[in-house]
């Protein structure tokens, strides 16, 4: 991909608080392809065409759990403004907590009882695998806006 | 702290969720398993991940991008990161794919082999100290990353920009780990 010096804030600069011209908004956009595919990976998990099984709310409030124990203050405040209102209580919303508050602090720790809890609250195959690139993604996420964070302040 | 058995022979990683049936997979999630390389046609790894076409298809374009990306930090330290990443948290499959991509771009077998029998404390050279205690301070959750770290990957010459590309090498495997552990799990290669 061309490097395209139009392509508008993203996502990462919106936690980062990132404006134009910054040094840390010139060296995301050297390399324009990771700055394009970490915001369309994000469009597909946030605002895909169809939420299938996995309702809009059910998504943030995922992310929000999971940056919140990611300590991800600016994401945190990012997933929380996109909610808008609190979720709906549920067991089905409990029992994706519960799955990322587990694995999101011991990725390790899953077990096939856990994935059964989520089959169990009326989550489909679909709906697990969209989770878990939540999951990861969110993951991936807190760790690109804690090191540009970093840098910024280790100049 | 004991350490899991890690390897870099080539594994087999079993789903522990239902794949796509390839018989029923739409025009749009043949599209993505294609688009993901010839080896995602006959993964079962990828078979799972196809449910979400859209999620997989834009995943494996910033995995691309962040790992084989020209320029800026060489490959060898990508892969050490994502390594690192990979042995802290516990990922046998990640663990064996990239120390193996590690060992074949630098030839240090004495750095894998001192990883896998101490983990990330283990006695290091120093560039691959920095590059190991980054990434795993990276890795930690939450991340406990500092200036002490990137102070002294500047000390082995790295720049920011290359800080940057390795972030984003651990970033995606704190990613990729998430999926390996949670949705399956690795088995010994079927003899062909």
């Amino acid at each position: 991909m061309s490097a395209n010096d139009a392509a508008p804030p993203d996502e990462i600069d919106a936690a980062l608080g990132l404006g134009g011209g910054s040094p840390l908004d010139a060296l995301r956009r050297r390399r324009e392809d990771v700055r394009a595919y970490s915001q369309s990976s994000w469009k597909a998990l946030f605002e895909p065409s169809d939420f299938g099984d996995l309702s809009a709310q059910e998504r943030l409030a995922l992310a929000k759990r999971v940056a919140e124990i990611s300590a991800s203050t600016r994401l945190v405040s990012r997933y929380q403004a996109l909610l808008a209102s609190a979720p709906d209580a549920s067991e089905r919303l409990e029992a994706i907590l519960a799955y990322a508050d587990k694995i999101t602090a011991a990725p390790s720790a899953g077990r096939p009882e856990d994935l059964a809890a989520l089959a169990a609250a009326g989550l489909s195959p679909a709906a697990i695998v969209t989770l878990s690139q939540i999951l990861g993604f969110v993951a991936y996420q807190a760790r690109v806006v804690a090191s540009l964070a970093l840098l910024e302040t280790s100049a | 702290m004991s350490q899991p058995l890690f390897t870099t022979e080539v594994l087999d990683w079993a789903p522990a969720v239902e794949p796509v049936d390839l018989d029923k997979a739409t025009p749009d999630q043949w599209a993505a398993l294609q688009e993901s390389g010839p080896h995602a046609l006959k993964s079962a790894y990828y078979h799972l991940l196809v449910h979400d076409a859209e999620a997989l298809r834009q995943r494996s374009r910033l995995y691309n991008a962040i790992m084989y990306g020209p320029k800026g930090l060489p490959r060898a330290d990508r892969e050490l990161g994502a390594a690192v990443e990979s042995i802290e948290n516990g990922c046998v499959y990640c663990t064996s794919v990239h120390a193996r991509f590690y060992l074949q771009l630098a030839k240090r077998p004495d750095v894998i082999e001192a990883l896998f029998r101490d983990g990330v404390s283990a006695p290091l050279p120093p560039r691959e100290r920095a590059v190991a205690d980054y990434a795993a301070a990276l890795a930690a959750t939450p991340p406990r990353v500092d200036e002490r770290h990137v102070r002294a990957l500047r000390e082995q010459g790295l720049s920011d920009e290359d800080i940057a590309d390795l972030a984003n090498s651990v970033a995606m495997f704190a990613w990729a780990n998430r999926l390996m552990l949670t949705l399956g799990e690795p088995r010994p290669a079927a003899l062909d």
